[in-house]
């Protein structure tokens, strides 16, 4: 899952930073909110953590903007303010859920978890894709309710690819899912989990779509 | 003055009762030298005409004067007691108190229709005299007629005069007196009537809740109480801003705090699920970072506060070189392994009076400042010099510098400048100004002196002896 963080404050933004790691996200630090917008068109990013005291523009302001832009990615709100004024303007202002800080890491998590899964318009927390079913909370992806032994970087592939059935990914925007920004990576890594996925659930799992990329193949 | 309404009530009341008691007492002393004046008259012509009288009754007639009176019926005429005072057909009550006597050169009565005990003697000079009689006071006029020789008084008793006095000042009385009753009986009704509108407006403060600073509708309001509406609206905007700014200040602060104890709270449960000794140990840094920086800003808090109730400022003797000294010793952590190169140039002699506290936090703020926003191999300068009666303080850095549009903004609390990587609070310029402010001085930034590309010159200057 790959997730976006906007805070100015450094001790906090490594920590949270720190924190997504842990979980296997792949988080992108902004410590200002401008550009965060053009940052967010059209990339992969699974959900916008947004704090409102930010030393340039306010964060009420970037939600603005991006709504405006007709961004629909869900936006959790992490911020010192906990007037029920600013909790009000946030959520009306088109943030999906406010945490106050100070929070615990758990509960940032489960939200996160609770947001994409609502974007992608699923009420039950476990995915399932045919015979594959995935249980995003415990990292595990079953196949015929058998749980499949997976590397880090296989999970996370197959697991954006099942929360977004249908859709086809170019190898640039997956490597950007699985690594983010900075990764330097081999050209042809997401070729070799792709391989490796077909070795452990057939090669219907995943489909190449000719010239453009890879999606969820229909054997999933 | 307790009550406004009380008091007028009560001046007013007092005040017309005194005025219309005085102007009834003038009346009376009025009324009483016009009846004298009237009745000293006709006691002269009763006087005269008696005389006249006798002479005629005596000389040209022939006749026993006594008949004159008789004629006259002067005689005392025995009136029934009326205690009125009214006329009757038979005459007036009042004829009964007049007398009157003739007497020659020698002293001897001639004619007289006395009362015992008034004019037995001639009273030997003209003119109008007083004397007692029968147990009252007599008016008397004698006149001495040079024609015949004779002396003639007659007299009238004063009681005539007063009570008839007593009668016309009470009758002119009564109106003035049913007025102070009637106007008594207005008064409260007029004083509440004219303080009805403060009284609607003090309701309207009454019944508002502390937080409800709205101004207050003066649209009827009289122009006596126009003027306090408007100072009471104009203190109602200047609360309204004055709670704005400290909910802002609230506001921020909370975020200051708060976020702090958030990083501290995320890196500590980061460090429960530490496996490695390397991860742990750079997590327990970052909890330390986080328990430093909540430090710095609840102590910049406490400054703040401690400045605005005026705490610990004593004016006294403050050795400059002594306190370079200890900010030089303060700021060594800041300076340690930055390769900053942190130099002061402050006359030995310079000897100043002023708020040694106030100054050594002020300093301390702008070269704490100084020093985090310089980078690595960069330089920082304490200048003090005195001139005529001020101390002039310059601390020079080789920083990023302040754009002059926001020069004016970083002295608001709270307020960061965008694109910065330290850690401030957005806490210190605000106090430094508040302080400079206290110490009497004003506060100036610039651009560096120093012979560098960018920078910061912060000018403060302070009234010192």
């Amino acid at each position: 899952m790959r997730v976006m963080l906007v805070e100015d404050d450094p001790l906090l933004g490594e920590g949270v930073v720190d924190v997504l790691r842990r979980e296997q996200m792949v988080p992108e630090w902004l410590i200002e909110g401008r550009g965060v917008c053009e940052a967010l068109e059209g990339s992969t990013f699974d959900a916008l953590i947004l704090d409102l005291g930010l030393p340039d523009i306010d964060g009420f302001e970037v939600l603005k903007q991006l709504r405006e832009a007709q961004s629909q990615i869900p936006v959790l709100i992490l911020t010192a303010r906990d007037d029920v004024v600013d909790r009000i303007r946030g959520l009306d202002g088109g943030a999906d859920d406010y945490l106050v800080k100070p929070f615990d890491n758990g509960e940032l998590l489960a939200r996160l978890r609770a947001l994409v899964r609502r974007s992608a318009g699923r009420a039950s927390p476990v995915v399932t894709c045919g015979r594959l079913m995935l249980d995003p909370a415990a990292h595990e992806i079953r196949f015929d309710h058998a749980v499949v032994a997976l590397g880090r970087r296989e999970h996370d592939l197959l697991a954006y690819l099942m929360t977004h059935p249908g859709q086809v990914f170019t190898r640039d925007q997956l490597v950007e899912v699985l690594y983010g920004w900075d990764a330097e990576v081999e050209s042809n890594v997401i070729e070799v989990h792709v391989h490796h996925l077909r070795r452990k659930f057939g090669s219907g799992v995943v489909a190449t779509v000719r010239n453009v990329g890879y999606r969820l193949g229909a054997a999933g | 003055m307790r009550s406004i309404r009380r008091y007028l009530r009560r001046v007013l009341l007092i005040s017309v009762t005194l005025i219309t008691s005085l102007a009834a007492l003038w009346s009376y002393h009025d009324t009483r030298d016009q009846i004298n004046e009237l009745f000293d008259a006709e006691l002269a012509q009763t006087t005269r005409t008696m005389v006249a009288l006798y002479f005629e009754y005596r000389g040209d007639q022939g006749r026993d004067p006594q008949e004159m009176i008789h004629d006259l019926q002067l005689q005392p005429v025995m009136l029934p007691d009326n205690p009125t005072d009214e006329p009757t057909p038979l005459g007036h009550p009042y004829e009964k108190k007049l007398g009157f006597q003739i007497w020659d050169d020698e002293g001897h009565a001639l004619l007289g229709m006395r009362t015992p005990g008034v004019l037995e003697t001639m009273i030997p000079a003209p003119g109008y005299a007083h004397t007692e009689g029968e147990g009252h006071d007599w008016r008397t006029f004698t006149l001495y007629d040079e024609v015949h020789g004779v002396w003639a008084s007659a007299a009238q008793r004063d009681d005539v005069r007063d009570e008839l006095t007593w009668q016309i000042a009470l009758r002119n009385l009564m109106p003035p007196v049913i007025g102070v009753l009637l106007i008594a009986m207005l008064i409260p009704f007029v004083v509440a009537r004219g303080f009805s509108p403060l009284l609607r407006i003090s309701r309207q403060i009454t019944a508002r809740q502390p937080s409800y600073l709205e101004p207050i509708d003066g649209s009827e309001a009289p122009d006596e109480i126009r003027g306090m509406v408007d100072a009471l609206n104009g203190l109602f905007g200047r609360l309204a801003e004055t709670l704005e700014k400290e909910r802002r200040f609230t506001a921020n602060a909370a975020h200051e705090l708060r976020t702090p104890l958030a990083a501290i709270k995320v890196h500590a449960q980061n460090l429960m699920m530490d496996t490695t000794e390397a991860r742990s140990q750079r997590g327990a840094r970052s909890i330390i970072n986080g328990v430093d920086r909540m430090t710095r800003v609840v102590e910049q808090l406490l400054t703040l506060s401690r400045l605005e109730s005026g705490e610990g400022m004593n004016r006294q003797a403050v050795d400059l070189t002594r306190l370079g000294r200890e900010l030089q010793r303060d700021m060594q952590p800041l300076v340690d392994g930055r390769r900053i190169e942190f130099t002061q140039q402050i006359p030995a002699e310079l000897q100043v009076v002023s708020y040694e506290n106030g100054l050594y936090v002020l300093l301390r703020n702008l070269l704490d400042n100084a020093l985090r926003y310089t980078p690595e191999g960069g330089e920082v300068c304490l200048r003090m010099r005195q001139a005529e009666d001020r101390l002039h303080i310059e601390i020079a850095d080789s920083g990023p510098g302040i754009p002059v549009a926001e020069r004016e903004r970083v002295f608001e609390r709270f307020v960061r400048l965008a694109g910065q990587r330290t850690s401030g609070s957005g806490l210190g310029l605000s106090i430094v100004q508040e302080l400079a402010e206290r110490l009497g001085g004003e506060i100036r930034l610039d651009e560096t002196s120093l012979p560098v590309a960018s920078g910061l010159s912060v000018h403060v200057t302070l009234p010192i002896g």
